[in-house]
């Protein structure tokens, strides 16, 4: 009897633990997060926002000033205080354990990882219709692009990744990467997804950014096509606000491509270290203004007072400070602007100049391209152009937007020509030609032994 | 002389033998509870060495001389009887159950273990021995008292986590506490999330286990070496802690208990700080001293009358913090078949600031009944609630007892208009605007019914709940110092641990050929359901502080809310084997499977096996009366340890927050680990028990050692991946020590003296990391190949300059400069040994216990009196704008002056020099050794005669002192503080609370 009742127990409990345990153990599932295999073409355009969010962030932290390096390896930012790391990149003597150089390198691969998630998704996706797909594609493309643009004129050769593996992967010689670069812009312009919104990437954006890079790599002919496509496009203009461009809401149809942040986001503090605290929002004057900026601000032009703010004493740390990043508010609820109308103005400007128009300083072409950009400024027509014009009026135009250092390394030197004014500057500091790329980050070197040697100066 | 006893010997046995004249009597044993016959049970002739045992019926014959007068009849478990033998040849012998005998069981995890037949190690403590102390967590109690178990307290905080390390520490990222077991059901280490910022620190954090009322505790059992913890398999490695709560009896009377005790809690140690004028003396000495030199801030009539003078210490620390518990049980009794224990008890203790406290209220009924003669009900229920309200006592700004040791003795509490001051380090009087309100409700239950299918076989379905609700609310009022900018700001959260767990049990107990061989075998299905869930919001501008609840804010600043669960499935069988008694031999294995771990890696095996060899029933040593009790044991198992690992760690997943634009967004949030596993630690364990001199002394030890393999770490990646760490198991650790402990009845009269005596060793080294690449955490902390878990790696100091009056540092890399790479291993915070010496004297009604806990070898890191801004800092941030902090007065009396040049502490001075003298180094590190009197009470007990006349059955009073005395060279408050118990940061002192010395008296009445 006992026997028995036990033994009904005991086969209960088997079916009723045994059998249904098994199956619970796999139905465990986060709740904040999916697998990878339930992820689909319907996710796409969150993937994309997922891209979006790495443009902010770099999946690590500080990443948002990366956007001020370029300023202020160059000449137009300088290192005042706290981030010791800052006076590294403004002395150009950059360590490789330099903590935040490290983070400008890891920042773009978390974006062109997140695009290379999504191309794969949506090249592999045959029930998404193209024209949901095409969009997505021009978008991913580009900010892949985007990425390795970054990497390459900060940090030279870097390697090129199809994918996540865990896995050493050696670097690419620049061609590759500029090629790469190339690929991704023209794949993002056949994809045809067209501009709507300067927060987000399209084919025009596209076309800007392979403007840039055709002018960086002297293939003017192209620069010029890009840049002239971009300006006809219709879907932009010249303000004659240029202040405009930098305050609430910060929409102006000068701009192509702007990374975003709303309040919420909240991710970005590029004020906070440009910025005096006397200014809107405050800040903590860590970067002010190179005086030289300053100086190199024709009379009348309107960008001076639209860039710069002098902070008189008595308060402490007077200087001049950027103002192109200030959000009143204190929320740090403003964009990045990575590619301007103006610029292409210059782009095509320069483009003629250097390409078609043999370097003729009285270009009507090229003279017409910068002076529809200098008459909104409020600055009288050039009447003859040279190179050193164009470089000096891209310099106060893109001032604190990302360019200067690339443009220093692209244009020879006034003073000594067969230099490049990077060179010069950095000679002058006492520094050689090597500090004009950063160093692979030692901290990228120790899980990939396939990086070295580093850049030249570096090992 | 020897011979002279051997003939001795020889010619009384002759004697004896010539006057003997045998009987032959016979009898039965029986037990008295249930009648059952007892085999094996010793009968003896008093003072002879004639003797026999019962045979499996329970009966016994034996021959005694004519000279016999008693005989004794003894049994584990039972209390022994003296027989009359008269002319009587037959006795019937009812044995009575030996509730102290209930010691001699040993609880081990699916069941129990006669303490002889056990082959592992295992501790115990019964509710004798952790009785009366006025601290709210049982593992407070547990202090000192067992070897291999290293208990600290951490903080002086009501209802803090209190650290367990048992046998050492085995992991760097997973945790190394021990797992619990209440009535056998595995508690979740998930249940003390707070839903805000889960942080793991005494300073923050709270122990869940401060809801069980330890009055209500039976026992614990530690289980510390592989093969006692291998049952519980992934999760044994840090040890296991079972914890049984009270029961009826079968026997006896019902009781009604009533304990209250009422305690008075200062501070154990306060230590003096500068007065308002040798403040501002030592604020101009820095000033002066810098180079270049300043002029002095303060003219001598302003040094001489300061104006204001306050001890900012006395201004946050209570001068009234008291500590009560009331507990009321019913103990049932006489009854064959239900037996009950329930319990009330209120508990609540200050904190030792001004604000602050801890309450407990919990209620408890265990019951069991026999339905019938083979099926057993049993259920535990237990609710309680703790409530906290708290101050915020880590290292921030906001934190008013370590700002009350730099805060400036010269500036004013309270304006003249009666609003707070403001002081240049943060009013300390001002932190206690904030509420930090932290309640913990718990439901637990353990519900079984055994069913006896045979005699030896058992089957055990059991299912047990552990349901936690914390809840915290928060409110920073508009004018106190955090919620001045905000205009005051609330948070409301709560974050729920449902753990259900469900086990079936089939056990097997039978002796074969001739009782020989014993068969103790158990089975076991067990199954896990964690689910926790949590959810909070913030917001901030509030219309008054009368309205502090989120629906008066103005603007919801955040929110959240998520769910995680994880499942554990597990089977396990294990085999004990006894031969004789004599040769034991055990064997188990357990089969966990987790849902933490990717598919192909998702059960794992933890076998272990043991063996024992009680040679004391050895013929040969049989006659050597002297021994009572000798066995040698000797085990080695593999435990696993997977608290390290988050839920779904492993997996490769596509996360949500990856917004743009204010619209939602996914991205690889984890990029996986498809090969994590647990941690898995393999521990060899030899040791021997002792008892001498009929049981008058026992002593025991052991050795062991562990070697902990697939540590995890966070091993770096390479960042083109879009990530640069990922969670693997790459390191190796090892560990070994011994474990003594020493009980001896020294006087067994009407005065009693008992001593008990343990002390235990530790050490480990890491073995191998990531690429041999050293990790630096915390502070001061460096893990690396060849060096202890979480050794402190500093720049070293040579003490002061007799010449200057600064600091000198080795410089290591003869730089000519100090920097970082200076830095070398100079200490860790393991002791050399620790352990527990209690005293327990009785007289008559009298009872004295005196308990001395210690710890020796160990370092601390005073990281509070570092920097130019710490309470050791003699003006470093001295500057004509920046002023100086306040100091300890023996830094200031013992420093450097051009007529003290042999002094201890380097000269005041500010500036450049300050920065140097004053930076992160050895100077700070210190020796940690204490010797504790950790409790000492005195009890008496009223005569029979007097609580007979009151009606009740026994009545007691006591005084107990708690951490009275504390001998220690450490200049910090408490040596026992740590900031965490994290490996970063255990050691480090960050001017955390020191714990309470307390007097209290306590009333016990049975009715």
């Amino acid at each position: 009897m006992k026997t028995k009742i036990f033994k009904n127990i005991l086969l209960a409990s088997c079916i009723v633990f045994a059998s249904s345990c098994e199956k619970s153990l796999d139905a465990v599932y986060p709740r904040a997060s999916l697998s990878p295999e339930i992820v689909g073409a319907a996710d796409a355009p969150k993937l994309l926002n997922g891209i979006y969010d790495a443009l902010q962030t770099g999946n690590t932290s500080f990443y948002y000033l990366s956007y001020a390096m370029e300023d202020l390896s160059a000449d137009n930012l300088v290192y005042r205080a706290t981030f010791f790391q800052h006076g590294e990149v403004d002395n150009n003597s950059i360590l490789a354990s330099n903590v935040l150089v490290s983070r400008f390198f890891i920042g773009p691969y978390a974006f062109i990882q997140r695009a290379n998630d999504l191309i794969e998704i949506l090249n592999t996706s045959t029930s998404i219709p193209d024209d949901v797909k095409n969009p997505l594609l021009t978008q991913a493309y580009f900010l892949r692009a985007y990425g390795y643009y970054r990497l390459v004129t900060l940090f030279g050769p870097v390697p090129i990744v199809e994918n996540r593996d865990v896995v050493k992967v050696p670097r690419n010689t620049v061609d590759d990467v500029y090629a790469k670069i190339i690929d991704d812009l023209e794949l993002s312009i056949t994809s045809g997804g067209v501009f709507t919104d300067s927060k987000f990437a399209s084919l025009q954006a596209s076309k800007a950014l392979l403007a840039r890079v055709y002018l960086i790599r002297k293939n003017y002919p192209l620069a010029k096509q890009y840049a002239d496509e971009v300006i006809n496009s219709g879907k932009f203009e010249l303000t004659s606000d240029y202040a405009s461009i930098f305050k609430t809401p910060y929409v102006s149809k000068e701009q192509i491509f702007k990374v975003n942040f709303t309040v919420t986001e909240g991710e970005q503090a590029l004020d906070y270290f440009l910025q005096h605290p006397d200014m809107p929002g405050g800040g903590r004057a860590e970067l002010p203004a190179d005086i030289s900026l300053v100086n190199a601000y024709e009379a009348n032009d309107q960008r001076k007072a639209a860039s710069v703010q002098f902070i008189a004493p008595p308060a402490a740390n007077s200087n001049w400070y950027c103002k192109k990043y200030q959000d009143a508010s204190g929320n740090g609820a403003l964009p990045f602007n990575i590619l301007r109308i103006a610029e292409m103005y210059l782009i095509s400007a320069e483009a003629q100049f250097m390409g078609a128009g043999n370097q003729n300083p009285v270009d009507l072409v090229a003279l017409g391209r910068i002076n529809d950009v200098r008459t909104k400024r409020g600055l009288l027509p050039l009447v003859t152009l040279s190179l050193s014009a164009i470089a000096q009026e891209r310099r106060v135009e893109l001032a604190f937007e990302g360019t200067r250092w690339t443009d220093m390394k692209r244009y020879p030197s006034t003073t000594t020509p067969s230099k490049s004014m990077a060179t010069v500057f950095l000679e002058a500091k006492g520094r050689t030609v090597n500090d004009e790329l950063y160093p692979i980050p030692q901290a990228a070197i120790n899980t990939n032994d396939l990086l070295l040697p580093n850049n030249p100066g570096y090992n | 002389m020897k011979k002279l006893v051997q003939s001795l010997f020889v010619l009384l046995l002759i004697a004896s033998s010539v006057l003997a004249q045998d009987r032959r009597i016979t009898g039965k044993v029986t037990a008295s509870e249930d009648g059952f016959p007892l085999p094996g049970v010793s009968v003896k002739v008093t003072g002879a060495n004639q003797g026999t045992q019962t045979d499996a019926n329970g009966n016994f014959t034996i021959n005694v001389p004519a000279s016999a007068k008693t005989l004794e009849v003894s049994y584990i478990g039972f209390v022994n009887q003296i027989l009359q033998i008269g002319s009587k040849t037959t006795f019937n012998v009812a044995l009575k159950n030996d509730t102290k005998a209930l010691s001699e069981v040993v609880v081990v995890g699916y069941g129990t273990q006669i303490k002889k037949n056990v082959t592992s190690a295992i501790s115990s403590v019964g509710a004798d021995d952790i009785k009366e102390q006025p601290v709210p967590d049982i593992a407070q109690a547990l202090q000192g008292r067992l070897s291999g178990v290293q208990v600290s307290a951490g903080s002086g905080r009501p209802g803090a986590p209190i650290n367990i390390a048992i046998r050492g520490r085995s992991s760097m990222l997973a945790g190394n506490k021990p797992l619990y077991v209440i009535d056998g059901v595995i508690m979740p280490s998930n249940n003390n999330f707070i839903p805000g910022d889960p942080v793991s620190s005494p300073d923050q954090d709270i122990s869940p286990m401060a809801n069980l009322n330890p009055e209500d505790i039976q026992s614990i059992d530690v289980l510390k070496d592989a093969a006692a913890a291998a049952i519980y398999g992934s999760r044994g490695s840090n040890g296991v802690v079972l914890i049984t709560t009270k029961a009826g009896k079968k026997g006896g009377k019902s009781v009604i208990n009533v304990n209250t005790y009422t305690g008075f809690q200062s501070l154990t140690n306060v230590r003096d700080v500068l007065g308002a004028s040798e403040y501002r003396a030592m604020y101009n000495e820095a000033l002066v001293n810098r180079t270049p030199s300043l002029a002095p801030l303060f003219t001598q009539s302003e040094i001489d009358n300061p104006g204001d003078n306050v001890n900012w210490i006395d201004q946050v620390v209570s001068d009234d913090s008291r500590v009560n518990s009331f507990q009321l049980s019913l103990t049932s009794g006489g009854n064959e078949k239900t037996q009950f224990y329930s319990s009330l008890n209120y508990f609540s203790q200050d904190g030792a600031l001004k604000k602050g406290s801890f309450d407990r209220y919990a209620l408890r009924t265990n019951v069991t009944h026999e339905v019938n003669d083979f099926i057993t009900f049993g259920s535990n229920l237990s609710i309680s609630k703790t409530l906290r309200d708290e101050t915020p006592i880590d290292n921030s700004i906001f934190s008013p007892f370590p700002r009350s040791l730099i805060a400036r003795p010269d500036q004013p509490i309270l304006n003249a208009d009666g609003t707070f001051a403001t002081n240049s380090f943060g009013n300390p009087a001002h932190m206690f605007q904030s509420d930090d309100f932290i309640n913990l409700s718990n439901i637990f239950n353990s519900t079984f019914a055994e069913i006896k299918i045979l005699p030896e076989l058992r089957f055990k379905t059991a299912v047990g709940i552990d349901y936690t609700y914390l809840d915290q609310r928060t409110y920073d009022p508009i004018t106190s110092l955090p919620g001045v900018g905000s205009n005051g700001a609330a948070s409301s959260g709560y974050a729920q641990t449902q753990n259900i767990l469900t086990t079936q049990t089939l056990s097997y107990n039978k002796n074969f050929f001739e009782d020989k061989l014993n068969v103790d075998g158990t089975a076991v299905y067990e199954f896990q359901w964690n689910d926790r869930e949590n959810n909070r919001v913030t917001g901030t501008s509030f219309p008054s502080d009368l309205t502090p609840y989120v629906v008066s804010a103005a603007q919801i600043a955040t929110g959240t809310a998520s769910l995680t669960q994880f499942r554990i499935e597990s089977m396990l069988a294990r085999m004990n084997l006894a031969w004789d008694g004599k040769y034991l031999l055990g064997a188990s294995i357990r089969r966990d499977g987790s849902t933490k771990f990717p598919d192909k890696g998702r059960y794992g095996y933890f076998p272990s096996v043991s063996a024992g060899w009680v040679v004391s029933d050895e013929s040969f040593l049989s006659n050597v009366d002297v021994i009572n009790l000798l066995k040698i044991r000797g085990s080695y198992g593999e435990t696993g340890n997977q608290e390290g690992i988050g839920n779904f760690s492993s997996r490769r997943l596509i996360g949500g927050g990856f917004n743009y634009d204010d619209s939602p967004g996914f991205a690889l949030s984890t990029i996986g680990s498809p090969d994590l596993r647990w941690e898995t630690t393999t521990q060899f364990d030899i040791g021997f028990e002792i008892s001498v001199l009929n049981n008058r002394i026992d002593f025991s030890a052991d050795y062991y050692k562990k070697k902990t393999s697939d540590l995890l770490q966070n091993k770096p990646i390479p960042s083109t991946t879009g990530f640069s760490s990922i969670l693997e198991n790459v390191g190796n650790l090892e560990g070994s020590g011994f474990d003594f402990s020493i009980n001896s009845r020294n006087f067994v009269g009407d005065f009693k003296w008992n001593t008990s005596l343990n002390l235990s060793t530790y050490k480990n080294k890491v073995t191998e990391l990531f690429d041999e690449q050293p990790i630096d955490a915390g502070f001061v902390v460096r893990t690396a190949v060849g060096q202890p878990l979480g050794s402190f790696f500093l720049v070293k100091s040579l003490g002061v300059d007799p010449a200057t009056g600064d600091m000198m540092f080795e410089d290591l890399n003869t730089s000519n400069s100090i920097s970082g790479e200076d830095r070398q291993f100079l200490g860790n915070p393991l002791a050399d040994f620790y352990g527990g010496i209690t005293n327990n004297f009785s007289y008559k009604n009298f009872d004295l216990g005196v308990f001395f806990q210690f710890s020796y070898g160990n370092d601390i890191y005073n990281l509070n009196a570092e920097g130019v801004g710490g309470s050791a800092s003699l003006g470093g941030q001295a500057s004509a704008t920046s002023p100086a902090a306040n100091i300890f007065k023996d830094v200031y009396d013992n420093r450097w002056t051009p007529t003290n040049t042999n002094a201890e502490y380097p000269r005041a001075v500010g500036g450049t020099q300050g920065i140097y003298n004053t930076q992160r180094s050895s100077r700070y590190l210190e020796d940690g050794s204490y010797l504790r009197l950790k409790n000492i009470t005195l009890g008496y007990n009223l005569p029979k005669s007097l609580i007979s006349k009151l009606k009740v059955n026994n009545a007691r009073v006591y005084v107990t002192g708690q951490n009275i005395l504390t001998f220690t060279n450490y200049t910090g408050f408490d040596p026992e503080v740590s900031s965490t118990f994290s490996i970063a940061n255990t050691g480090v002192d960050q001017g955390t609370i020191p714990q309470f010395k307390t007097f209290s008296f306590g009333l016990n009445i049975g009715l």
